[in-house]
C-alpha cells in the first residue's frame, strides 16, 4: 500500500470508530499488520498524520488515537 | 489589580515555622488573574472539602501526545481564571541542577504564559508549570524549543527518567547516573512523546542501593547501581570513628545483614565473600569504607502504585550489568520489553502486571535473559510448574552429574 | 546561554524531540572538573555538608525546605541568592528540597546567614526529618480526596525541629498522596498519608454511555465489582465487594466518588527504599481513618506524633521506623502507640492470607 493511500485508511478506521471504539497506537498497528503492512509503516503514516494534527492523541485513563477534530471541539 | 479573595481557612495554613504554600499562591495572585482565582477556589475546597478540579480534557501541543495535563475547574463561572487551568510538564535536566539565568527565564517565560505557579518538582522529575490555557500552549512550546527544553510525558508513554544526584556530587555512586539518564531520554525521544504503550512505563537511575529517587518503589524499569570488587577499608580513619564515640560493633557489625564483619577494638575486617552490598557499613563509616570496581547495576522491571493488582517493587531480572556508553544492551533489552509489552498488554496495564499475567519465564526470555538464582528470593513453593517442548531436550542434570 | 522570549512567537518555529538541555551546562566548575571523583564528604551541621574530591577540591552544600508549589517570584529570590553566593548555581532534592552549591568557603557563613535572616528553613541533611514528597491535592487533581500540601505544612511545622536541630534514630521519610491512585508512590515511606473514600461511587447512568468505555471501566475494578448493566446502558456496581479505591473514575467521571463527609486520610508506616541492613519495605496500615478536618487536620498530627514519639524513644540507633516495628512486632507498636487496632487492619484483598499469623510466637502486651 502506497504511504498516502495507507493514511487514508488509518484515518478512516478512525473515523468509522469515532464513538464506538477507541484504538491505541499498537492496535491501529496490528489492525494493518493484518492486512500484510509492516509496523514501521503503519507508524511512519500515524506519525504524519499526527504531525498534520488530521489525528491527535487523546487521553483517558490511557492513551488514544482519535480525530483531530476533537481537539478544536473542547 | 488582581480579584481578592477572603480566605480565612488558608490563612491558617501561612501560620508556623515551615513555608506555606498559601503564601507561595498569595505572591502569584498578586500579579496573575489565575492565581487569585486558584487561591478562591482552593479556599472553597477547604470550606466544602472536596476538590473542585474537573477530570482532564483533551489539550496538546500538535505532534505530541503529551507533556500537558489538561485541567479545567468545575466552577467556572465563579472562578474564570482558572476555567482553563492546564499544567505543563517541561523535562528536567539530570540532576536537578540550575544556574540562576536558567530559572529566571523559567521565571519570565511563566509569568508571560502562565500563573507564575509551578513545583520544583513534579513527582516523577519533570519541572511542573501549574496552570495555563490552550491557547498559550502552542507559543509556550516553541519559546521553550528556542531555549533547549522540550516538553516531558504523560499519559501511556514513557514518562521522563529521572535519577539521583549520581557522580555530579556523591562518592558512592557507581554508575554515571545523570549521563545514562540524559542518553535514555535522547534516545526514546519518540516514546516520550508520543504515548504508543498500554500504559505509563517510568526508568529511574540511581548511583548505589541507597537509592535516592526510589527507584525500587516508583520505576517499571529501576536500574541501581552496585559492585563486584571488594570492600576497600581505611583502618586509621575507622580507629577515628571509634574514638569519636562510634560503638562499631552495635552499629556496624551487630547491624550487617551479611554477618561478614568482625572488629577487635583495632581492626575491622570484612568477610566479602559474603557481603549483601547493602550500603549500610560504608554511609555510616563514609570516607573509611568504599566500594571498589567492577562497577555495574542491577536492573529490576516492575514497581508501581497500588492500581489495580496492589503495589509492587521491582523484580530483579539483571544481577550485574556493566553500563558503559552507549549503552547499547540495555537500550536493546529495553526494546524488546516494550515490543513485547505492545504485542500483550491491555489498556492501562503496567509491564509489571503484563509479567505477572504472561508469567516471568516468558518476559525473561523476550529479553534474553537466563534463569539464575539471583532473580528469587526463593525458589517457588509450590508443586506443579510449566514444560514446554524445548526443555525436553535439555538435560541439565548431566553436566551436573559428571 | 543567552534566553530569549521574542514579543511575537512564530509557531512554526518550534523544534521537537531534542529533549532536555545537556547537564553538563549546569554544573559547577568544580563539579565538571571532579566529576565521579569524590572521595568523601561530612555533615557539618543538619543544613550544610561538603563533598571533598580526591584532587582536594570541596563543594559546601546548603539544603533548605522548600513547599514545592513556589511563585516565580520566590524562584527568583532564589536565583538572586544563588547569583550572590554560588555563581548562580544551585539545585533541587528529589524531596524537593533546595540546594545551594559553594564553591567559596568564605561565602558558606553570609549565605546561611542571610537565608537565615530571610526566613528560609536550613536543615534536612542526615538523621532527621526532611521535607515531605507529596502529590497535588486539591490544588490540581480532580480525583484528590484530601489535600496534599496543608498535610505537609501541618506535619512539619508540628516536626520542624526535626529538620532544623534534633537528630531522630535514622531518617525519618514522610510522603502524601492525596488519593489511592498515589502519583506520589507513598507505598515505602516511614510515615505516609493516603487520601481515602468510604462510600461507594454514584453512578450517573445518562453520562456513562456518552463519558466511559465499558471494558475499560470493568477493568479498573481490583476487586470484580463493576458488572455491565445492559437495560441501563451502564454499570452496576455491587456494594458487597466494592472497595471504594475510586480508580474507576479515574476511568470514567460518571463515577464520582468524592464525598466530603465522608472521606478522609490513612495513615500507613514502616515503609522504606533503600537496601540499607533490610531489603525495601512497603508500608502499612497504622491508622484506617482520620476526618479531612481542614484547614490543619488536628488529629492526623496528633496520630502522627504518636508514633513519631514511640519510634524516637523506641528505635535503636540507625533503625529506619520499619525496622524498629519490624524488631518489637505489630502488637507491641500498637501497644506502645495506643493506636486502636480494628478490622480495617487485617487484610481481606487479594493476597490477605499472605499477612495472617502462622506462628505460636506472639509477645504479650497486656
Amino acid at each position: 500500500m502506497e504511504k498516502e493511500e495507507l493514511k487514508k485508511a488509518i484515518y478512516q478506521l478512525i473515523e468509522q470508530s469515532a464513538g464506538k471504539k477507541k484504538y491505541k497506537q499498537a492496535d491501529v498497528i496490528k489492525h494493518f499488520r493484518q492486512q500484510g503492512i509492516p509496523d514501521a509503516d503503519t507508524k511512519a503514516a500515524i506519525r504524519e498524520l499526527i504531525d498534520a494534527g488530521d489525528l491527535i492523541y487523546t487521553y483517558f485513563g490511557g492513551s488514544y488515537i482519535e480525530l483531530g477534530e476533537k481537539r478544536k471541539g473542547t | 489589580m488582581t480579584k481578592k479573595y477572603d480566605t480565612p481557612l488558608l490563612d491558617e495554613l501561612e501560620k508556623g515555622p515551615f513555608p506555606s504554600f498559601v503564601t507561595e499562591i498569595k505572591k502569584a495572585a498578586a500579579k496573575s488573574a489565575m492565581a487569585a482565582d486558584e487561591l478562591g477556589q482552593l479556599e472553597k475546597s477547604f470550606r466544602d472539602k472536596v476538590t473542585y478540579w474537573k477530570h482532564g480534557g483533551i489539550v496538546g501541543v500538535r505532534g505530541y501526545g503529551g507533556g500537558v495535563i489538561g485541567r479545567y475547574s468545575q466552577l467556572a463561572d465563579k472562578f474564570p481564571g482558572v476555567a482553563h487551568f492546564h499544567t505543563v510538564r517541561v523535562n528536567q535536566t539530570s540532576g536537578l541542577f540550575y544556574t540562576s539565568e536558567t530559572m529566571k527565564f523559567f521565571c519570565d517565560l511563566w509569568d508571560k504564559y502562565g500563573s507564575g505557579l509551578t513545583n520544583f518538582h513534579g513527582s516523577t522529575g519533570d519541572i511542573i508549570l501549574l496552570g495555563t490555557v490552550t491557547e498559550n500552549l502552542e507559543p509556550l512550546a516553541t519559546v521553550l524549543s528556542m531555549n533547549g527544553f522540550d516538553l516531558g510525558g504523560s499519559g501511556s508513554a514513557m514518562r521522563t527518567p529521572s535519577c539521583c544526584v549520581g557522580p555530579a556530587r556523591c562518592e558512592w555512586s557507581m554508575i554515571d547516573t545523570l549521563d545514562i539518564t540524559y542518553d535514555l531520554t535522547q534516545e526514546f525521544q519518540d516514546e516520550l512523546h508520543r504515548p504508543q504503550f498500554p500504559y505509563k512505563f517510568k526508568i529511574k537511575t540511581v548511583g548505589c542501593p541507597v537509592d535516592c529517587n526510589a527507584s525500587i518503589a516508583r520505576a517499571d524499569l529501576s536500574i541501581i547501581g552496585t559492585w563486584k570488587g571488594p570492600i576497600a577499608i581505611d583502618q586509621d580513619k575507622v580507629k577515628d570513628y571509634a574514638k569519636k564515640g562510634m560503638n562499631i560493633q552495635e552499629e556496624i557489625v551487630n547491624m550487617c545483614p551479611g554477618k561478614c564483619i568482625t572488629w577487635d577494638g583495632n581492626t575491622l575486617n570484612i568477610n566479602n565473600a559474603d557481603c549483601l552490598h547493602c550500603m549500610h557499613c560504608i554511609t555510616k563509616l563514609a570516607g573509611a569504607l568504599k566500594p571498589t570496581p567492577p562497577f555495574g547495576a542491577v536492573i529490576l522491571i516492575g514497581a508501581k502504585a497500588p492500581f489495580v493488582i496492589g503495589a509492587t517493587l521491582s523484580w530483579v531480572i539483571v544481577p550485574f550489568m556493566e553500563l558503559k556508553p552507549p549503552y547499547q544492551e540495555l537500550k536493546d533489552m529495553i526494546r524488546n520489553m516494550w515490543d513485547w509489552w505492545n504485542e500483550y498488554g491491555k489498556n492501562r496495564e503496567r509491564i509489571g502486571e503484563l509479567i505477572i499475567r504472561r508469567g516471568m519465564r516468558e518476559f525473561l526470555e523476550v529479553c534474553g535473559l537466563e534463569p539464575t538464582p539471583e532473580l528469587v528470593r526463593e525458589p517457588r513453593n509450590d508443586p506443579f510448574w510449566f514444560w514446554k517442548e524445548e526443555d525436553f531436550e535439555k538435560k541439565p542434570w548431566e553436566e551436573f552429574l559428571k | 546561554m543567552p534566553y530569549v522570549i521574542p514579543d511575537v512567537v512564530d509557531v512554526k518555529q518550534r523544534k521537537t524531540d531534542i529533549g532536555p538541555p545537556h547537564y553538563k551546562n549546569f554544573l559547577p566548575p568544580v563539579i565538571q572538573k571532579n566529576y565521579g571523583d569524590w572521595k568523601t564528604h561530612e555533615i557539618l551541621s543538619p543544613g550544610l555538608m561538603v563533598h571533598i574530591a580526591n584532587s582536594g577540591d570541596k563543594i559546601w552544600t546548603v539544603r533548605v525546605a522548600s513547599p514545592r508549589l513556589l511563585s516565580t517570584d520566590t524562584l527568583r529570590e532564589i536565583a538572586d541568592i544563588a547569583e550572590k553566593y554560588c555563581d548562580g548555581y544551585f539545585r533541587f532534592t528529589t524531596r524537593n528540597n533546595i540546594e545551594f552549591l559553594v564553591s567559596d568557603e568564605s561565602k558558606v557563613k553570609p549565605l546561611m546567614d542571610e537565608l537565615a535572616d530571610r526566613k528560609y528553613m536550613i536543615g534536612g541533611i542526615g538523621s532527621r526529618v526532611s521535607n515531605i514528597v507529596h502529590t497535588q491535592g486539591w490544588i490540581h487533581c480532580h480525583s484528590a480526596a484530601v489535600d496534599a500540601s496543608a498535610l505537609v505544612k501541618v506535619i512539619m511545622d508540628e516536626f520542624v525541629d526535626y529538620f532544623t536541630t534534633k537528630e531522630t534514630p535514622n531518617k525519618v521519610r514522610f510522603a502524601v498522596a492525596c488519593c489511592t491512585n498515589m502519583c506520589g508512590a507513598v507505598h515505602c515511606s516511614d510515615i505516609a498519608y493516603v487520601g481515602i473514600h468510604r462510600k461507594l461511587p454514584r453512578i450517573d447512568h445518562d453520562n456513562f454511555k456518552n463519558l466511559c468505555e465499558l471494558p475499560t471501566t470493568i477493568a479498573s475494578c481490583p476487586t470484580a465489582a463493576i458488572t455491565p448493566d445492559p437495560a441501563k446502558k451502564s454499570i452496576k456496581i455491587n456494594a458487597d465487594k466494592c472497595m471504594y479505591c475510586g480508580n474507576c473514575f479515574s476511568v470514567c467521571p460518571a463515577l464520582p466518588i468524592a464525598d466530603p463527609e465522608n472521606d478522609g486520610v490513612a495513615i500507613v508506616v514502616g515503609g522504606k527504599v533503600g537496601n540499607l541492613r533490610k531489603p525495601p519495605m512497603f508500608s502499612k496500615l497504622a491508622v484506617a481513618y482520620l476526618p479531612n478536618n481542614t484547614p490543619r487536620w488536628p488529629e492526623v498530627v496528633k496520630a502522627t506524633k504518636k508514633i513519631f514519639d514511640a519510634y524516637v524513644a523506641g528505635a535503636k540507633k540507625h533503625e529506619r521506623v520499619g525496622e524498629w516495628i519490624e524488631r518489637i512486632g505489630w502488637e507491641k507498636f500498637f501497644a506502645v502507640t495506643g493506636l486502636p487496632f480494628t478490622f480495617q487492619h487485617i487484610d481481606d484483598w487479594t493476597y490477605a492470607f499472605k499477612t495472617f499469623r502462622t506462628t505460636t510466637q506472639i509477645k504479650w502486651t497486656k
